[in-house]
């Protein structure tokens, strides 16, 4: 990296550098919807070749803090995860770590304890996308209206978005309580029997889901309200020209201009529901049992309630080969997203 | 273009607002809720059925906490490295951007590009294990400046991907009349890139403040006492033998009423990074 | 470009310096420390050298908690009597142990006084992280240990040695409404099978739930309590798990029954959340530490607290009652164990017990105290502390395993109670899942 990053020397020409400016402008700040990264010079002549190396040379060195950010403080520890996982070091044994081979992954990745907790990561996840986007959807399409106060209600559905999960966990929780909280409250008084919600699994599951979607909810109606916005009005009218139902409007035409924007929404979701921590940390510590045990929570009390490190790094690095193909499915959506 | 409303029979408007009102409500309560438990009186807090209206507000929540000098410290500390990482991610990130916007092809750009989408995509804990380890060898453990530094690196993926599009919307032309007036890279950069690019940067820098105001998992593994945020703090809460919400509750809303103005406020802009940013981020 | 290259050079220095800054300000006191630990005496030759300690200041390590607030309101006054400043760390619990752990493993000599739970005794113990206190406390007229009784003399003993004093004395209690019993007639149980009846006959009633426990996260307070009532135990002494065991399957369906008997919540309850129910809302009795008192008798928080009484824990086969509380001790790698000591003997021997307990602390079970009538007017607990001499005092086992044992044990036991499995069948597997548990842990 040191000899691509030498210093490119004297000022650039100015004509030359013009002409290769004007080929494109880049996707425009205002839009809403997905930009494009790249391409700007990909047809330029060869006998322009040189901007393109200069361009390339600057990109390297300001590129150049970032790795420096990367690699002790992202790298290292991955690798330094790597090393523990063939070791047995455990905080508060008194013998020295020594190698044992592949018997971390034995005992704690090939175990019910962590198929069960990738089970309850992707229930979770599956029941939230279930929950948040047909929700997500019908609330962005109703926020497409136009109408007096449109404003007023999207704003009020975007404000848990970003919120502290870990305050609004903890005021679900006393929200959540069998005797004390509002919730079981309510219920009794529309005359249904209350809900142990973080004390029984399934209801601990959904309660979960509920807090962690609540949240995502803001996010999805932003994107697709974002989406629905930069779409052209011209072939859904068309449609209906034609005599198509509202319906049918939605589904062959809304909805297929809507797929990037969907695609992309759902790869964050997916990214961010595996990651699931904060809420369940809070809520429920991943019980009652192993009901709400997410890989997250499985990882973080292997390593700081057991004080199995060794352990824990094991698990960390099935959890990092998990994390890998998703690279691929970005590109692929990011592809799709930039040609729409 | 929004759908326009003649089609709409009176009783479909009211029944699209209705459906919003409901929806609108169930999303603010949770909020609504816990400000105003951090009003109300012990006694009032576990009164059933729940004291919703009409209790005699209380600020005896907020002084107890802001008499606590724990809690100044701990409002400083989420203050300070909110601050500090979301400057240091906003430097270290713009360079970055401005070089994915404007050079399609570099050395380590495709490296750089999955590593940056690793660091968002992988669960925290997988980074956290080892750091610890590795941080507590070397005696770093517990110290604000580390912290900062990885609440900075955590939240590039996100900053870069934010205001990359801010600097490919910057004409290339402006840059090059800079050029022919005699402006070196760095002055081209300073005075013409960057000031056009402010808005998108000071976007950026709220959305990675909001993230970094909410950090969890970095700093209850990797903090200290000294080091101890509002979200650290908060979670407390959850273990201490507490037999009282109001503080608690009081000690929330402190996180999340500034989020839920600020979302109110700023939103149009909110709206318009996040979107943008949420699709690579 | 320069310019560029130049502010590119500037942010990486800056990124660079926020380590070296960081690295800094830690290793100023690391070397310090293990400089100092080095030359710190070992526990036998230590027993005179309280009174020739000196030292500017002292760095405690303490866990958010009644007693360390309790303590932290008197070092004003220990300053002023010692001359010794003490700085003060402060870690939730959650992370506390494996982070004072790791600080003395690495010899850092960051702390000369350390909190720790009991449950933490035997990792601390097993990683030489806390230093042999036993000479000083049996020589020291102000800790006075003749004071405390001698079913709670070890509590802090690891093999015999001892690791740490005892800071709160936290039995298992019986805790009812007197209001509720008054009404039905009740008197507080002696034996478990007279608690079971008391919770039906008020379950029955409909004036409350019948009882409190916790089955939730915390589930094995309650359970371990019970299997012990029962006869059982969780181990035997080559460290294989007995928790299948006859005894054990009476206690685990005892507790099981237990459940017709309590509140909705009861289920998920942590083991603050049975607190919080039971004074929040009407339960008829509970089971709980005794340390919680501070918080069930404070009309502020708790809005039965005017009807609430105590009584001893009910006996099973055996009369064994489960015994709680925080240990401190002096870490290893302490550059000032003497002063350390200072620190214990002020805050936990006789003279200041009152004040201690006064400053909020849940009680340390000294006779001095537990026999004060002015005191036990004023702390109804307090004469529970006094647990009778035929009882066995069992404190949470002292392995080091103990978190994962913990874990595994009430990620079934969390099966059995909702029903998903029976009661043998469930014991069953959590014998096979202690096995690997138990075999880890170092001989």
């Amino acid at each position: 990296m040191t000899a691509e990053g030498a210093p490119a020397s004297g000022a650039p020409s100015a004509g030359s550098v013009s002409s290769a400016g004007s080929v494109s402008s880049a996707g425009s700040v205002s839009s809403a919807g997905p930009v494009a990264s790249n391409g700007r010079l990909a047809g330029a002549p060869p006998a322009r070749n040189w901007i393109a190396e200069r361009r390339a040379r600057s990109a390297v060195l300001l590129t150049l803090p970032t790795w420096v950010f990367l690699v002790p403080m992202f790298f290292l520890p991955l690798g330094v995860g790597i090393y523990l996982s063939f070791y047995d070091k455990t905080l508060g044994f008194p013998m020295e770590p020594s190698f044992v081979g592949l018997d971390n992954y034995r005992t704690d990745v090939l175990s019910p304890v962590f198929g069960e907790a990738l089970v309850v990561t992707l229930l979770i996840l599956a029941l939230g996308l279930a929950l948040q986007f047909p929700l997500g959807m019908a609330l962005a399409l109703l926020l497409h209206q136009q109408m007096r106060g449109r404003g007023v209600f999207r704003t009020a559905i975007l404000v848990p978005m970003l919120l502290t999960p870990v305050a609004v966990g903890l005021m679900w929780r006393f929200m959540y309580n069998p005797e004390l909280g509002i919730i079981n409250w309510w219920l009794g008084v529309l005359g249904l029997p209350g809900v142990d919600w973080l004390g029984a699994p399934w209801p601990a599951l959904f309660a979960v889901t509920f807090v962690d979607s609540w949240q995502a909810l803001s996010l999805v109606v932003l994107m697709l309200t974002a989406g629905l916005a930069s779409l052209p009005t011209s072939p859904e009218e068309a449609a209906r020209v034609d005599g198509a139902s509202g319906w049918q409007v939605f589904r062959h035409v809304t909805l297929p201009a809507l797929m990037p924007v969907i695609l992309v929404t759902l790869m964050i979701r997916v990214i961010d529901g595996f990651k699931i921590f904060d809420v369940v940390f809070i809520l429920t510590r991943g019980g009652p049992g192993t009901a709400t045990q997410t890989v997250s929570m499985l990882d973080y009390n292997v390593a700081f309630t057991f004080l199995a490190t060794s352990r824990a790094s094991a698990i960390g690095v099935v959890l990092m080969l998990i994390t890998l193909p998703i690279y691929f499915l970005w590109r692929r959506v990011s592809t799709l997203a930039e040609r729409s | 273009m929004a759908r326009r409303a003649g089609g709409r029979s009176p009783l479909g408007s009211i029944g699209l607002y209705a459906v919003l009102t409901v929806t609108s409500a169930v999303m603010l309560f949770p909020i609504f809720w816990t400000v105003s438990t951090s009003i109300k009186d012990r006694v009032d807090t576990f009164r059933l059925p729940p004291v919703i209206v009409g209790f005699t507000p209380t600020w005896k929540n907020y002084s107890q906490l802001f008499e606590d000098p724990t809690f100044i410290r701990v409002m400083a500390n989420t203050i300070i490295v909110t601050a500090g990482s979301t400057i240091v991610a906003l430097l270290i990130g713009s360079l970055a951007a401005y070089a994915l916007a404007r050079a399609p092809r570099f050395r380590g750009r495709r490296p750089l590009e999955v590593s940056l989408i690793l660091l968002r995509a992988m669960p925290g804990v997988v980074l956290v294990v080892p750091l610890y380890d590795v941080l507590a060898g070397v005696g770093l453990l517990g110290k604000m400046p580390m912290l900062i530094v990885l609440y900075a690196m955590v939240n590039l993926p996100f900053a870069i991907w934010i205001m990359t599009p801010y600097f490919q919307g910057i004409p290339m032309e402006l840059e090059e009349a800079a050029v022919i007036d005699g402006a070196s890279g760095a002055q081209v950069f300073r005075t013409v890139v960057f000031p056009l690019a402010l808005p998108g940067v000071v976007a950026t820098g709220l959305f990675v403040g909001l993230l970094a105001w909410n950090e969890f998992l970095l700093p209850v593994v990797l903090g200290s006492e000294a080091t101890k945020t509002l979200p650290v703090f908060i979670s407390g809460f959850v273990s201490a033998r507490t037999l009282d919400w109001g503080p608690l509750a009081a000690a929330s809303s402190l996180a999340i009423v500034p989020i839920a103005l600020l979302t109110v406020v700023m939103q149009g802009r909110l709206v318009r990074g996040l979107s943008q940013g949420a699709v690579k981020g | 470009m320069t310019m560029t290259r130049r502010s590119i050079a500037a942010i990486a220095g800056l990124a660079v310096a926020g380590l070296a800054l960081a690295a800094c300000s830690s290793s100023s006191t690391s070397t310090s420390g293990s400089a100092a630990a080095e030359s710190a005496p070992a526990g036998s030759s230590a027993a005179s050298a309280p009174a020739e300690a000196t030292c500017e200041a002292i760095n405690v390590f303490l866990i958010p908690s009644p007693s360390a607030d309790a303590m932290k309101a008197m070092i004003p006054a220990f300053t002023e009597a010692t001359g010794i400043n003490v700085n003060v760390s402060e870690v939730e619990y959650g992370t506390a142990h494996q982070k004072a752990l790791l600080s003395i493993q690495s010899k850092q000599g960051a702390f000369d006084v350390v909190q720790f739970d009991n449950t933490f005794l035997a990792a601390f113990a097993k990683a030489g992280a806390l230093t042999d206190i036993g000479d000083w406390a049996a020589n020291s007229a102000e800790y006075d240990i003749s004071d405390i009784p001698p079913s709670l003399q070890n509590y802090g003993d690891f093999d015999g040695t001892k690791y740490g004093l005892m800071l709160s004395t936290e039995p298992f209690i019986q805790w009812y409404r007197q209001d509720i019993y008054d009404k039905l007639g009740l008197k507080p149980a002696t034996t478990w099978d007279e608690y079971k009846a008391n919770a039906e006959a008020i379950q029955k009633s409909g004036e409350a739930a019948g009882q409190m426990m916790g089955f939730g996260p915390n589930t094995t307070w309650w359970w371990m309590q019970l299997v012990w009532s029962f006869g059982g135990a969780l181990y035997d002494s080559d460290f294989k798990p007995t928790v299948n065991t006859p005894e054990a399957a009476a206690a685990t369906e005892y507790y099981k029954s237990l459940l017709a008997s309590s509140p909705s919540g009861a289920l998920g309850a942590t083991g603050d959340d049975v607190t919080l129910q039971f004074v929040g809302s009407d339960i008829g009795q509970m089971v709980q530490y005794s340390g919680y008192a501070a918080g069930v008798f404070d009309p502020t928080s708790s809005k039965n607290a005017a009807s609430i009484a105590v009584a001893p824990l009910p006996a099973g086969k055996v009369n064994a009652v489960e015994l709680a509380g925080w240990n401190i001790g002096i870490p290893s790698d302490s550059p000032n164990p003497q002063c350390g000591w200072k620190f214990l003997e002020y805050m936990l021997g006789k003279s200041n017990a009152k004040t201690l307990l006064e400053n909020g602390a849940a009680a340390i079970g000294r006779i001095s105290i537990i026999d004060d009538p002015a005191l036990q007017a004023k702390y109804p607990y307090l004469k529970l502390l006094n647990i009778s001499p035929d009882a066995v005092v069992n404190t949470y086992p002292q392995i080091v395993v103990w978190p994962e044992f913990d874990k595994v044990a009430s990620d079934n036991l969390a099966k059995i109670l909702s029903g998903e499995v029976p009661v043998q069948e469930g014991l069953d597997a959590m014998q096979s899942a202690l096995e690997p548990v138990l075999a880890k842990e170092p001989k």
